[in-house]
């Protein structure tokens, strides 16, 4: 009778023991004498044109030649390893709006500049963008050839568009790059220039944006 | 868990019962004993850990504070080690670093865990005092730390220039919370930020342990 009240005794003592080791043992898996925490900074994608100096201004002589270079720069801003697809345009003002002021014929590409004081006719620009001009139907317009803008060997290359009339560029360069446009000095296209420009600023804006 | 706590406290209840009962009845001497052994913990505590980074200058948009909260029951003095990691090609380096010019402030390196330089992109930050140039260092970026301060009668802090590492004494018992801070508004350490780092998460890892 003794021994079986010692047994049942001790039940209860085992299982306190059995309880405070488990206790003891959920407080070790929470505590460990290390943690770490990581730290994200997230950085975008930057894909930016900026103009970048160059000539912008000279002026027409009286055959119609212009005295200096024009070679608008920019600056093409990327982080982005892959290739990027680029469009260089222009435009020029009509009485009708802006209108394109590149074109090409006889394997030459041309930028139109309309004089922004009295503008042509869009008429009158496409005439000047033809083949075969007709000076008397393109007054306030001046057409001249543009050097094909120069490639840079695995970082940029342009190739014309001839069905829209623009150039394609092709940016496989991550980090700046530096390109222009140069109109050299030199004639006007036949016919664009003659006693029926007006004096006056004749402009164009060259755009490079990303597509 | 829930469960298992009212398992446990239902378990103890019967327990005492059972041990009253057994007092009442032979009043036996049951000596319950149980060890409080040293705790030494550390967990993760909260604090900001994701930021964005102005693509213009690479400033931070807000800071990273990583938090730590110590626990400790013993008075003694303890040692503890602040270190960070980031990824590369290669595997985790250090990402803490001081630069030689730099008499009061320490800085940590972010990786692009998206397009991992290698380790020596890492290097050049280290060694040059920033980097000589921005083309040496792609996909690396790094910050200053605020520095880590004393608090007397708590901790004291030494960062130790031969490991890069921050090594802390703890002075007292208790739960004591540690933050790291990676100020905002900041530009990144000189020619660490260019548009040679691509796009993505910049990382590293901060650990406290004891030793």
């Amino acid at each position: 009778m003794i021994n079986k009240n010692k047994k049942k005794s001790l039940m209860p003592t085992f299982l306190l023991a059995t309880t405070l080791i488990s206790l003891l043992n959920i407080n070790e898996v929470k505590a460990a004498p290390i943690a770490s925490q990581t730290v994200t900074a997230v950085l975008g994608t930057i894909s930016a044109v900026e103009s970048y100096g160059g000539t912008t201004s000279t002026t027409i002589d009286d055959t119609g030649s212009l005295t200096s270079p024009l070679d608008p720069g920019f600056k093409i801003i990327s982080n982005i390893g892959t290739t990027q697809a680029l469009t260089l345009t222009a435009t020029t003002t009509s009485t009708s709006g802006e209108v394109n002021a590149f074109s090409s014929s006889n394997g030459n590409v041309y930028i139109a500049l309309s004089n922004i004081t009295t503008p042509p006719t869009s008429e009158a620009i496409t005439n000047a963008q033809s083949d075969s001009p007709q000076a008397a139907l393109n007054p306030n317009v001046i057409c001249y050839a543009v050097t094909p803008p120069t490639n840079i060997e695995g970082q940029l290359e342009y190739s014309w568009n001839s069905s829209g009339n623009y150039y394609d560029v092709n940016l496989s360069h991550q980090g700046d790059t530096i390109t222009q446009l140069v109109v050299p000095a030199a004639s006007a296209k036949p016919n664009t220039f003659n006693g029926n420009d007006e004096s006056g600023s004749y402009q164009a804006i060259v755009i490079l944006s990303y597509n | 868990m829930k469960k298992y706590n009212i398992f446990l406290l239902v378990l103890i209840f019967y327990i005492s019962i059972s041990i009253s009962k057994t007092f009442a009845a032979q009043t036996p001497i049951t000596k319950l004993s149980a060890t409080n052994g040293e705790i030494k913990s550390i967990t993760t505590n909260g604090g900001q850990l994701s930021a964005n980074i102005d693509t213009q200058d690479g400033k931070l948009s807000n800071s990273l504070t990583p938090g730590f909260l110590i626990t400790t029951n013993s008075n003694t003095e303890k040692s503890l080690q602040l270190t960070a990691t980031c990824n590369t090609q290669e595997g985790t380096v250090n990402a803490f670093f001081f630069p030689l010019f730099s008499l009061d402030y320490h800085y940590i390196a972010l990786t692009n865990s998206n397009a991992l330089p290698q380790s020596y992109c890492v290097d050049c930050v280290k060694k040059f005092n920033g980097a000589l140039n921005s083309d040496n260092n792609p996909n690396v970026i790094a910050y200053r730390m605020t520095n880590l301060e004393n608090i007397p009668n708590v901790m004291k802090v030494y960062y130790d220039n031969n490991y890069n590492r921050w090594d802390i004494t703890l002075l007292k018992r208790g739960a004591i919370p540690l933050n790291l801070e990676i100020p905002a508004g900041e530009v990144p350490l000189t020619n660490t930020y260019s548009t040679c780092d691509e796009a993505g998460s910049y990382q590293a890892t901060i650990t406290l342990s004891f030793i």
